[in-house]
């Protein structure tokens, strides 16, 4: 499978928060804050003699990238600004919009007709179909699900036309729902898929066919009170009819029966302690990049016969990868380890 | 030679009540607490539990020695079992669980032995021998609400005779400690396992849905999940060790449960920790202490 497949790798220095790959070209765009100015830089690593998009904010956030289907890149910082990038041959072009009435959402998703848009509101979430040129005042809203009181939605995609929402709960452990187009909305998981708090945050989730795949563990929020120890991550494959089937990752008490992980207990994915901090689908398989608290990342595939490979390793952590159907392409953050290398 | 399937969960965690249940499986011979692991070698578990006052040894060993290589717990039995002991105190402990392990698959032809040490959790070192002895070993993880841990654990330090006033107050001060500290050996030990080699339980899940875990917990270990594997593992009263044994080895598990060895099932009321950590004994610790606790408990399925 892999050994197809040509490797890309586009190491980044330590500044860089984000990247992303536009689906037409595979150009890998990133963000980071320039350290002299302040400014937020988006630009195009290794390229020589490109475009630097400088623009002029002060962000506290960390940059959610998303790429729409009309090759326009979409950099969210949750609640505080929202930045369109048109690429053309050059990076030239660059659009900051604001975004509604409402100011900046604190998540976006595409939907067919257009965006889902998530703020938060004194109440709690509000959840927006919205465009990028429209005003969100005239929006219809979609009443979300009963979230837990400390909930926080961290995915939402449209599958089929049904919405899927993920929330990072650090207390009881995430929750997943789904609502079917006649807005009823229900449960697929929660408690972290009687995983508690182990599986607190949805650390990565990819729409592929008519499933997401969601990458759970304990997030770096609950990490972070945990004074280092080491946790598991799962893969869970949501389908578009809500059940929620736990792929690779520990067994464990369920409601009424064992789970078990689909691929089976001994495989390459068993010692998993790390993060997923990306998925991708490579048409016969599912890549999983898992970075581990070496600050390594493994990269797995997962073959539409559920085998699972470990396939390569990257000297850091990986931010995004793109498959055109023959190049691979991981764009990556050096980790500490290496620190005199430069970008390439 | 039967497979070891070990127990792991701090003190004051139904943990005799879940061991014993599950070793009442028809394929699983449950042990008392053998206290063996927690030392290299067996003179060094004899001199450990002599600090204790336990003269002869270990009780649970003793009544498992007696039951299985003697023909019953018998004072008699006991003496014997004492005696193979300290002609043996050079061995390593793992060559006499060895020994124990070959005499219960003869006895009761089980392809599992079941052992729980609460012990053995405050010590990594003990958990890596374990591990290393029996490589292909399952682990049993039981974990149990913190404050009602706490609440349980001072209740048996308050009844303990042995302790004078300053001697129970030293260890009331302490008594939340033992839950991270074990919980915490424990998940970082299991976090080192293969994802199918362990499986966690809540105590509290056991007594509100005994038959449902104790089917997943057998189908987990490959065994027998019909109804009369189930039904006996609803019995813990029927294990040889869930009664007083012979003096000099009277005991050998938690008294509560050696007394009242029956399963009640019963949805127990759970304690709050925010209470505890806000407005009990908790509140003067520090907000990072607090932060921990309150996700270690989270992970584990507590508030």
């Amino acid at each position: 499978m892999m050994h197809d497949v040509q490797v890309s790798r586009i190491g980044l220095i330590g500044t860089v928060l984000s990247a992303a790959f536009l689906e037409e070209s595979g150009q890998c765009l990133a963000v980071r804050q320039n350290e002299d100015s302040g400014l937020t830089e988006i630009f195009e690593p290794g390229a020589a003699g490109s475009d630097t998009v400088f623009w002029d904010g002060a962000v506290t956030t960390e940059p959610r990238l998303s790429v729409l289907s009309d090759n326009r890149l979409l950099c969210l910082f949750p609640g505080e600004a929202l930045v369109v990038i048109l690429p053309g041959p050059t990076l030239n072009c660059r659009e900051i919009i604001k975004f509604g009435a409402r100011g900046c959402p604190m998540l976006i998703a595409e939907t067919e007709g257009g965006l889902l848009a998530l703020y938060d509101g004194a109440d709690g979430p509000r959840l927006f179909n919205a465009t990028l040129e429209g005003n969100l005042s005239n929006a219809d809203e979609i009443a979300l699900p009963n979230l837990a009181w400390d909930s926080c939605v961290s995915a939402l995609f449209e599958v089929a036309g049904n919405l899927i929402l993920c929330a990072d709960n650090l207390r009881t452990g995430f929750e997943a729902w789904i609502r079917t187009p006649d807005g009823i909305w229900s449960q697929s998981g929660q408690t972290g898929a009687n995983r508690f708090a182990m599986n607190a945050a949805v650390t990565a989730a990819t729409r592929i066919g008519p499933s997401v795949w969601i990458g759970a563990g304990a997030g770096w929020r609950a990490r972070a009170n945990l004074m280092g120890m080491p946790t598991r991550a799962d893969l869970f494959k949501l389908e578009g009819t809500g059940h929620l089937t736990l792929i690779a990752g520990e067994q464990r008490v369920g409601q009424g029966e064992l789970i078990t992980p689909l691929v089976g207990l001994d495989t390459a994915f068993k010692s998993m302690v790390g993060e997923i901090t990306q998925i991708v689908s490579m048409e016969t398989a599912v890549l999983v990049a898992l970075h581990r608290p070496d600050d390594l990342t493994s990269l797995y595939t997962v073959s539409s016969e559920l085998e699972i490979a470990e396939t390569t390793l990257v000297d850091g952590k990986v931010l995004n990868m793109h498959f055109n159907g023959e190049t691979l392409r991981v764009a990556f953050r050096y980790s500490d380890r290496f620190p005199l290398l430069e970008e390439s | 030679m039967a497979r070891l399937m070990m127990m792991l969960s701090p003190p004051r965690s139904f943990s005799s009540l879940v061991s014993t249940m599950i070793g009442q499986h028809p394929q699983i011979y449950g042990f008392p607490e053998l206290h063996l692991m927690v030392r290299d070698t067996l003179g060094a578990v004899m001199s450990w539990e002599r600090r204790r006052e336990k003269w002869l040894g270990p009780p649970g060993m003793l009544r498992t020695m007696a039951e299985l290589m003697y023909g019953g717990q018998t004072p008699q039995n006991v003496l014997h079992a004492a005696n193979w002991l300290e002609d043996r105190l050079h061995w390593k402990s793992e060559d006499v669980m060895n020994v124990i392990m070959d005499k219960a698959e003869e006895a009761a032809g089980t392809p599992f032995c079941l052992e729980k040490t609460p012990t053995l959790s405050f010590l990594p070192d003990a958990l890596e021998r374990v591990r290393s002895a029996w490589p292909d070993a399952l682990y049993v993880h039981v974990t149990r609400h913190p404050v009602d841990l706490k609440k349980s654990m001072d209740e048996f330090i308050n009844n303990n005779p042995r302790l004078n006033d300053e001697e129970k107050q030293a260890r009331l001060d302490h008594s939340m400690t033992a839950w991270p500290v074990t919980q915490r050996n424990i998940l970082d030990f299991c976090a080192t396992l293969s994802p199918g080699q362990f499986l966690r339980i809540r105590g509290e899940d056991v007594l509100a849905d005994a038959q449902g875990t104790m089917r997943q917990v057998a189908d987990w270990a490959g065994l027998r999940t019909d109804d009369a594997a189930i039904a006996a593992m609803l019995r813990p009263e029927e294990s040889p060790y869930a009664c007083l044994g012979p003096p000099g080895a009277a005991f050998g598990n938690d008294p509560k449960f050696i007394f009242s060895p029956k399963f009640r099932p019963g949805k127990p009321r759970m304690g709050s920790l925010a209470v505890f950590l806000e407005e009990g004994e908790g509140r003067a610790l520090s907000p990072d202490r607090k932060a921990y606790l309150t996700q270690l408990a989270n992970c584990l399925g507590y508030e």
